[in-house]
């Protein structure tokens, strides 16, 4: 029986969203288990269960006899007006009942434009959607991720959050939790026993006070509690990542998702160092596996799920230390299968072109690449280590190849960006044209598709940028207009939205005041602001105004050096002096070798694992 | 090689659509290892051929699907390793060899018989009934596109029964014409005044164009 009945299921898009049952999905007796688990992901099942880390912490808990991990993903506003109708509250897939007296609410937290759905969907379980007002027997709510390494925007919503890596730090977690549920303590003795996990954070154990110009002050531990949490909670990492756990099985689903395939992570973390980027410093350190253990993965997934395709998994797969034997590896196993093996995002040179050409049938079109800046001065400034010389030798490579579509990635609004780094996209723009003219002089050839596009830049927490300021609405506006006029018209210009990119900024770095402005967007209607169509920005600032917030201190203010910032009391292990130092070389236009080359201090070293101990 | 499988669709994936269903075969049977044939070509498919497609929403205990092997196997074998790897709701009930020039079911198939329960007197559904006995036409607006124009369906159902809180009722079904059974039943409540609500639907069988034999049970000897 579905929790939602056919009725409802009969009027709603794309029903077999909310009705469970796929292939490897994990069914358990709920009386024969110690903890129920309700995993959610913010957003649509289409989204959710395209994503690899939700899949492999599913399989994870469910791998444990005495827990039942259960896959909960936000209702479509179509089903969500039908639930409130009537008085239907959140439901886990598997078992097709109300979480509301499960054991756990877990989130994993992927992007900061989805906590208005973190709010609802506690709102639509009916549990309090404040941690102060949870009560013994709610479920504590917990979260993870990416977006967690700022704890304090949802600090009041959230139990507990787990910082870095889940793997074995659920575990831990989950073995604690047994140990309280027999000494029948009270909701708040879990919460000190929580706390003393490294890498576990219990913010109603903090408190925060702040300078009369809105900065943080202080943030630290309350008295009665010094016993039990930590001033500094440091990320956990999963220091064997060869060895680490990986899923034999995957839950596929029946409708079409984003990302429909098997993923397998080849490596984490990033070597590059791009200065923008937040994944490259808060993975650190780079940790791979072997082509053996990969291709051991590979075969138990195909076998078990029946895709048609294994795709490689990583930041930056063309820095995978042996690619070739890896996909020769593959190959020899997969294709008599009929399955396809897709590699994402390589920098294009010759060796990689081969390669695409040999593994996956991909048509002739569509080659990426993204410079992101339009200088080298800009590009140099951002630590990305492309030149120009090297985009254009590659277009070379990719036109003599037969392909002539090439997409390119910039952002606006980088730090010390000036109109002529914004010309500057231009100028490569055209001059990518100029090579496939050059290539195929004299003879009939299809036009060449270049697209620029470009996102605004968001500064991120524990990036080098994170004291920098974004640049204003007007100014993204002008920029990006400023752009398209330059730009030879046969090329294709596609821009995001600015008003997300600033919402995106003042969420991304905000302190835990910030809470009360999601909590009022959502009263007023706020879900699913991921999505362009359900995203209102006058929502957000009405909101920022209401709860006497200037949004602007958020997103336009350049931070001192020195100040306490709302996520300092994190490591990622990236030290902040580190940060500091690569901010200053940033605005020297100075760049930083990337790990293979060089070790530069970063202070990832004190996990004693992946390349920071690899010998050469 | 080629094997006719019949199917049944449960509750449990009635949400799933025809398109769907194609693709939860082919990884089921690269689950089994099952030796699908592929079609040539840049981009090779497993050779399955499914019937026509079932509404979503809708259960059925008939469902038949063409699948083309590279290796001889008996037809129990199939269905046998193909179920050990489906998920709750699809079960293969029963399967038969082809010879290699027999049409594909896609062409074969033109009328199917459904079992519809609703909500409704036996007084109303005796109207509904005396309705389409009458022969009276029942002209509904199909809407298309960008235009609206009206059809008699009346022509295109073969026979209607009420028993057990449900009718039991014969459409066209297939490639020439196509009648969905809950179309046809609101039409005809409308036209006879009387209220109805659907609560299941449930295909029970496949006729073939020509001789217009029940095409359901039976097709594994």
């Amino acid at each position: 029986m579905t929790y939602i009945n056919d009725e409802i299921l009969a009027q709603v898009e794309k029903p077999a969203r909310y009705t469970g049952g796929e292939w490897n999905s994990v069914v358990k007796d709920k009386n024969a288990v110690d903890i129920r688990f309700a995993f959610c992901f913010a957003d649509v099942y289409d989204i959710g269960m395209s994503h690899l880390g939700y899949k492999l912490i599913y399989h994870l808990l469910n791998d444990r006899e005495d827990t039942w991990c259960e896959r909960v993903l936000a209702p479509w506003p179509d089903l969500e007006e039908k639930m409130r109708e009537n008085n239907l509250c959140l439901f886990g897939l598997e078992s097709q009942e109300p979480i509301k007296d499960f054991d756990f609410i877990g989130f994993t937290l992927q992007y900061e434009m989805s906590y208005t759905n973190v709010v609802n969907m506690l709102d639509l379980a009916r549990v309090p959607v404040f941690s102060k007002d949870r009560k013994d027997g709610d479920p504590f709510v917990i979260a993870g991720g990416p977006s967690a390494n700022n704890t304090e925007v949802l600090a009041d919503y959230i139990d507990i959050f787990s910082i870095g890596e889940g793997e074995e730090m659920l575990h831990e977690l989950m073995d604690v939790y047994k140990e309280w549920k027999k000494s029948k303590g009270d909701r708040i003795d879990f919460l000190k026993m929580a706390a003393r996990i490294d890498g576990i954070y219990v913010p109603c154990f903090y408190e925060v006070e702040y300078n009369e110009d809105g900065t943080v002050k202080t943030h630290k531990v309350k008295e009665e509690y010094k016993d039990y949490a930590k001033e500094k909670v440091v990320k956990r990492v999963v220091k064997d990542f060869e060895n680490a756990y990986f899923h034999d099985k995957l839950v596929v689903p029946y409708v079409n998702v984003v990302h429909d395939r098997i993923m397998i992570e080849i490596f984490r973390g990033c070597t590059r160092g791009c200065r923008f980027c937040q994944a490259g410093f808060i993975y650190r350190p780079v940790r791979e596996r072997s082509v053996g253990k990969i291709t051991e993965i590979a075969n138990k997934l195909v076998e078990s799920t029946g895709y048609e395709e294994v795709s490689l998994l990583s930041l930056s797969t063309s820095d995978y230390s042996s690619l070739g034997s890896l996909c020769d590896e593959l190959l020899v196993n997969i294709e008599e299968k009929k399955v396809n093996l897709g590699v994402p995002s390589l920098r294009v040179d010759s060796f990689s072109l081969e390669l695409m050409e040999r593994v996956s049938r991909v048509r002739k079109s569509g080659l990426t690449f993204a410079p992101e800046a339009g200088t080298q001065r800009l590009r140099d400034v951002i630590n990305k280590g492309i030149t120009e010389e090297d985009i254009l030798k590659s277009s070379e490579i990719a036109f003599r190849g037969g392909w002539n579509n090439i997409k390119l990635y910039f952002m606006l609004g980088l730090p010390t960006e000036t109109d002529e780094d914004i010309l500057g996209i231009a100028d490569m723009a055209h001059k990518i044209i100029d090579v496939y003219e050059k290539v195929h002089k004299g003879r009939r050839a299809r036009r060449p598709e270049i697209t620029v596009s470009v996102s605004t830049f968001v500064p991120k927490p524990f990036t080098p940028f994170q004291w920098c300021a974004q640049i204003s609405k007007e100014e993204i506006i002008r920029r990006q207009n400023l752009l398209k006029k330059a730009l030879n018209r046969k090329i294709n210009f596609s821009w995001h939205d600015p008003e997300t990119s600033i919402i995106e900024a003042a969420l991304s770095r905000g302190d835990r005041r910030v809470g009360r402005v999601i909590y009022n967007v959502w009263k007023n209607g706020g879900r699913f602001d991921a999505w362009e169509e359900y995203m209102n920005y006058d929502r957000w600032i009405a909101a920022f105004r209401e709860e006497g917030l200037d949004i602007t201190f958020y997103t336009e203010r350049e931070r001192d050096l020195d100040e306490v910032l709302p996520w300092d009391h994190v490591s990622v292990g990236v030290t902040k002096n580190f940060l500091k130092k690569e901010l200053e070389k940033a605005k020297r236009g100075e760049t930083t070798p990337n790990c293979m080359e060089k070790c530069t201090g970063c202070g990832a070293a004190i996990y004693k694992g992946g390349i920071c101990v690899d010998e050469n | 090689m080629k094997i006719r499988l019949r199917y049944a669709k449960g509750d449990e994936i009635k949400y799933i659509s025809h398109l769907d269903t194609l693709k939860l075969f082919e990884r089921a049977s690269r689950r089994c290892g099952l030796p699908v044939a592929y079609t040539e070509g840049f981009n090779p498919r497993p050779r399955f051929v499914f019937g026509n497609p079932l509404p979503l929403g809708v259960t059925s205990e008939c469902e038949f699907v063409d699948v083309y092997l590279d290796k001889d196997m008996i037809p129990e074998e199939v269905f046998r390793d193909l179920n050990s790897v489906m998920p709750k709701g699809l079960r293969i009930l029963d399967g038969k060899a082809l010879s290699a020039n027999a049409d594909n079911i896609m062409n074969e198939v033109s009328r199917s018989e459904y079992v519809v329960k609703v909500e409704m007197s036996g007084d109303d559904a005796r109207k509904v009934i005396e309705l389409y006995e009458s022969n009276s036409p029942l002209v509904i607006v199909k809407k298309s596109k960008n235009r609206e124009r009206e059809v008699d369906i009346r022509p295109m159902i073969h026979s209607l029964e009420f028993n057990d809180q449900a009718f039991h009722i014969i459409t066209d079904a297939g490639n020439t014409s196509n009648l969905r059974p809950e179309v046809a039943l609101i039409a005809l409540c409308e036209h006879a005044g009387v209220n109805v609500k659907i609560t299941g639907i449930h295909r029970t069988k496949l006729f073939k164009v020509s001789e217009l034999l029940e095409y359901g049970k039976g097709t594994g000897n």
